[in-house]
């Protein structure tokens, strides 16, 4: 499993995460409105944020 | 990882699945962006129908109704289809044409599904945002073009997918989301593809092979014509093809379906010989009220002269998986946030097919310090033995 992990986990940990939240924010928004509504922004919106803020915003 | 001899067939792979889509994604996007708020933008234009405001529970009048006034708009043409937005029964959309099979000239007449009043005539076929529906649906070239779109959309599923691939070599010596901005623009360029690349990763694969389920939306009803819809109206196989003027009540129609499915609401009638039904029923489609079910519809069939339901079926599976994906593709339904998320995605997923673009223009750059930046086993110029360290200059 360490094994495993140090092959993988540096390059892929934080795709996985982020193909997760992407993932659960697209879906939630299909099943429900208002609390699920929000789940769905909190997940897009970080996953989108993130992207923004590590392309352009930090170093700077 | 990959043999170096996989990585080059994944490499080439990339390179020409994006080289051969990304023109037409880079269209996809620019026209997708408007079509994201196509609402909003009709409301700016003016083109947006807005109904007065009146007491809820104002009464409605009969569709058949409806339909006359709509028809003393344009009465050489006849009813195709009536329609309801989700959130909001005050409009009733008639949409009126020469045949029932026509796919053009078609005119659409919004009236006040309460005082009658005709509210405007939404354009099909003009106006800026139907070039940039038809640019982005079919290249204004029909089934053909969205069918040809729907292939780029497969070349790019491929792309993705052999990029991710491609993700895991580039990135052996850097951190997550690490853009080297001191090194020449290539280099820069390249950390931030590969970035913007594997973030908006998820996200575009569900765009996209929405995107591409939809193109089937044609073919998907055509084979339902001959799957469950030929099983529901067996019984009337042979006769000949009601003339408009001897169709029966719309309104009956539309009140026999409600009775069957109270819970349910009207999402849009197909009038007799149209795309969507038979030719002797009005196929009346209820849709639910909750939020996944109200993406679903439920066809009642109603015998066109006799207002009597003769039959109703849940939709089949590829149908239902084609509503479900229209939403994902849209991103309408989680309001406004998720619209400005999709738009800002979307202008993302531009910068990624622009940057690789721009590395494929700038690959002569070789000798140079940057080469030794990509994987030995992509550029060929070390001996193919992975498991070496690269060094790092």
């Amino acid at each position: 499993m360490k094994a495993l992990w140090n092959a993988l986990g540096p390059v892929w940990a934080w795709p996985v995460v982020i193909a997760l939240a992407s993932a659960i924010g697209l879906v939630t928004a299909l099943l429900g409105d208002g609390p699920w509504d929000w789940v769905s922004w909190l997940c897009l919106g970080s996953v989108t944020g993130a992207c923004v803020w590590l392309g352009w915003g930090r170093g700077r | 990882m990959p043999s170096p001899r996989a990585l080059r067939a994944w490499s080439w792979v990339h390179k020409w699945s994006s080289l051969v889509c990304t023109v037409f994604m880079l269209l996809l996007c620019l026209t997708g962006l408007p079509l994201i708020f196509h609402h909003e933008i009709g409301h700016l234009l003016g083109t947006e129908i807005e109904a007065p405001e009146m007491a809820a529970d104002a009464p409605r009048i009969s569709l058949d109704r409806v339909l006359e006034i709509a028809i003393a708009e344009h009465p050489e043409k006849g009813g195709m289809y009536v329609s309801q937005e989700e959130d909001d029964d005050r409009v009733w959309y008639v949409t009126l044409s020469d045949t029932p099979l026509s796919d053009s000239g078609l005119k659409q007449v919004a009236v006040d599904a309460r005082t009658g009043e005709a509210l405007g005539q939404p354009p099909l076929d003009s106006g800026f945002m139907h070039i940039m529906l038809s640019l982005h649906v079919d290249l204004f070239a029909g089934l053909p073009g969205t069918l040809f779109l729907g292939f780029m959309g497969l070349l790019l599923l491929v792309a993705i997918v052999s990029g991710v691939v491609l993700y895991a070599p580039f990135m052996r010596k850097l951190g997550f989301g690490e853009v080297r901005r001191d090194r020449s623009s290539r280099v820069r360029w390249l950390d931030l593809h590969n970035l913007l690349g594997i973030v908006t990763l998820t996200w575009l694969f569900v765009v996209g092979a929405t995107g591409v389920i939809n193109t089937w939306a044609d073919l998907l009803v055509r084979y339902w014509q001959t799957d469950q819809m030929a099983e529901m109206v067996a019984p009337y196989r042979g006769q000949p093809p009601l003339e408009r003027n001897r169709l029966g009540s719309l309104q009956a129609a539309v009140s026999a379906a409600v009775a069957l499915e109270p819970s349910m609401k009207v999402g849009f009638v197909a009038f007799p010989g149209t795309l969507f039904t038979s030719p002797h029923h009005y196929g009346v489609f209820m849709r639910g009220t909750d939020p996944l079910n109200s993406r679903l519809f439920k066809p009642v069939l109603v015998d066109a002269v006799t207002g009597q339901v003769t039959d109703s079926r849940e939709l089949p599976w590829y149908l239902t998986g084609l509503l479900i994906s229209q939403p994902l593709h849209f991103g309408d339904y989680g309001g406004r946030p998720m619209q400005i998320i999709w738009a800002v995605l979307d202008i993302l997923t531009i910068i990624v097919l622009g940057s690789g673009l721009y590395l494929w223009l700038r690959r002569g750059v070789t000798g140079s310090a940057d080469a030794v930046e990509l994987p030995p086993a992509l550029t060929g110029r070390e001996a193919p033995n992975l498991n070496r360290e690269v060094t790092h200059p």
